[in-house]
């Protein structure tokens, strides 16, 4: 058990931006965040000996905090019942350097990603990722022209938002 | 600005968050994650909590028949809840079987989340059922249950069963136009709509 924590450990380590993007995406109450974070921890730590390596390790990942993130954080939690009970963040914010304009730039894109639905923001993380239409189309369960025709339309609709800002 | 500038944008941030974000490695380690609570595992434990009640009142109900079996009266209302009471088993231990199949590592988010919204779907349609079901075993239970326990023949006594009857039946039809209303037609609206989206997203092409 133990050395399987620290396989655990290190998938965590190593995608916890993926995670952190998704929280951040998904919550905009840092609370409910903080709640996402951990629950899609337990999710996947409790599908970890799970994974067969049939899938990429970055698409498991996408599907099970994606599904947790849009299942459990679909309406605004603030009368639900807290689903885990850990107080401090398992993945703590960072402290970026100054960089105004490409943070002015990022909080557009997630006031963008804001008031899109559930699925259509998954389609737009997949997006930036730079994740290609197989990929988009394996972790959504659509068809590739499907990925093709939506990717064609979110790329009008961020032009039209971003050349009005 | 083209998608490309902001998938750009977007790989800076990545590269910042890789270097800033910090993982809690010594708290991940000392915690057991198998003990927190999965948000399935509620709706899971609620039905299974729901099915031992129902065991309990069945065997209870059989056991009050047997003590009255010689009064028709009883012996019709105890088998009228034995029965409800036993619907109401199988519809908690279908929903127990259907939340123990729904799992969603292998699934992909469309197929989860169409499992997963129809499950709601059907779990707040049976327990639509499920509370009408209940005020029949309610009545039923009510002069058996004073019966047994009380020896009080409530048959007998229809100035205490008439108005106790109106109070059951009054307060289940105001908390069923309340649960009905705010509750499960609200959700089941809001499940519906999510699926229609979920079901346009997935045929757009």
């Amino acid at each position: 058990m133990p050395v399987e924590k620290d396989n655990f450990i290190a998938v965590i380590k190593d995608n916890q931006s993926l995670i952190f993007k998704i929280c951040y995406s998904y919550c905009s109450n840092p609370e409910d965040r903080k709640d996402l974070q951990q629950d899609i921890i337990i999710q996947l730590w409790n599908s970890f000996t799970k994974f067969d390596g049939r899938v990429k390790i970055s698409t498991w990942i996408y599907r099970i905090a994606l599904n947790t993130a849009i299942s459990f954080y679909r309406k605004d939690r603030k009368n639900k019942e807290k689903i885990v009970s850990m107080d401090t963040s398992l993945i703590s914010l960072p402290v970026f350097g100054p960089n105004v304009e490409q943070d002015e730039r990022i909080t557009l894109l997630y006031k963008y990603i804001e008031n899109l639905n559930e699925i259509d923001k998954a389609l737009i993380l997949l997006l930036l990722e730079d994740k290609s239409y197989r990929e988009i189309a394996d972790i959504l369960g659509i068809t590739l022209t499907n990925v093709a025709t939506k990717i064609s339309r979110v790329k009008k609709n961020l032009k039209k938002q971003f050349n009005n800002n | 600005m083209e998608l490309n500038d902001l998938k750009d944008i977007w790989m800076q941030y990545d590269k910042r968050l890789k270097s800033s974000l910090k993982l809690n490695e010594e708290l991940l380690r000392l915690i057991n994650l198998e003990k927190h609570n999965r948000a399935l595992r509620k709706p899971l434990r609620l039905e299974l909590l729901n099915m031992m009640i129902q065991i309990g009142m069945i065997g209870l109900t059989i056991y009050f028949v047997i003590q009255l079996s010689t009064e028709r009266f009883y012996l019709i209302t105890g088998a009228i809840a034995c029965v409800m009471c036993t619907i109401s088993l199988i519809f908690s231990a279908i929903k127990v079987s259907r939340l123990y199949d729904l799992a969603y590592y292998h699934l992909s988010i469309m197929q989860f989340q169409k499992e997963f919204i129809q499950l709601k779907i059907f779990i707040m349609r049976l327990r639509k059922i499920e509370y009408n079901i209940a005020s029949i075993i309610g009545i039923t239970l009510l002069p058996l249950l004073v019966k047994a326990t009380a020896g009080i023949d409530l048959l007998g006594h229809l100035t205490v069963l008439i108005p106790a009857l109106v109070f059951v039946l009054g307060s289940g039809y105001s908390i069923g136009v309340w649960l009905n209303l705010i509750v499960y037609d609200k959700s089941l609206k809001d499940a519906e709509m999510f699926l229609s989206l979920l079901n346009k997203f997935s045929n757009e092409e």
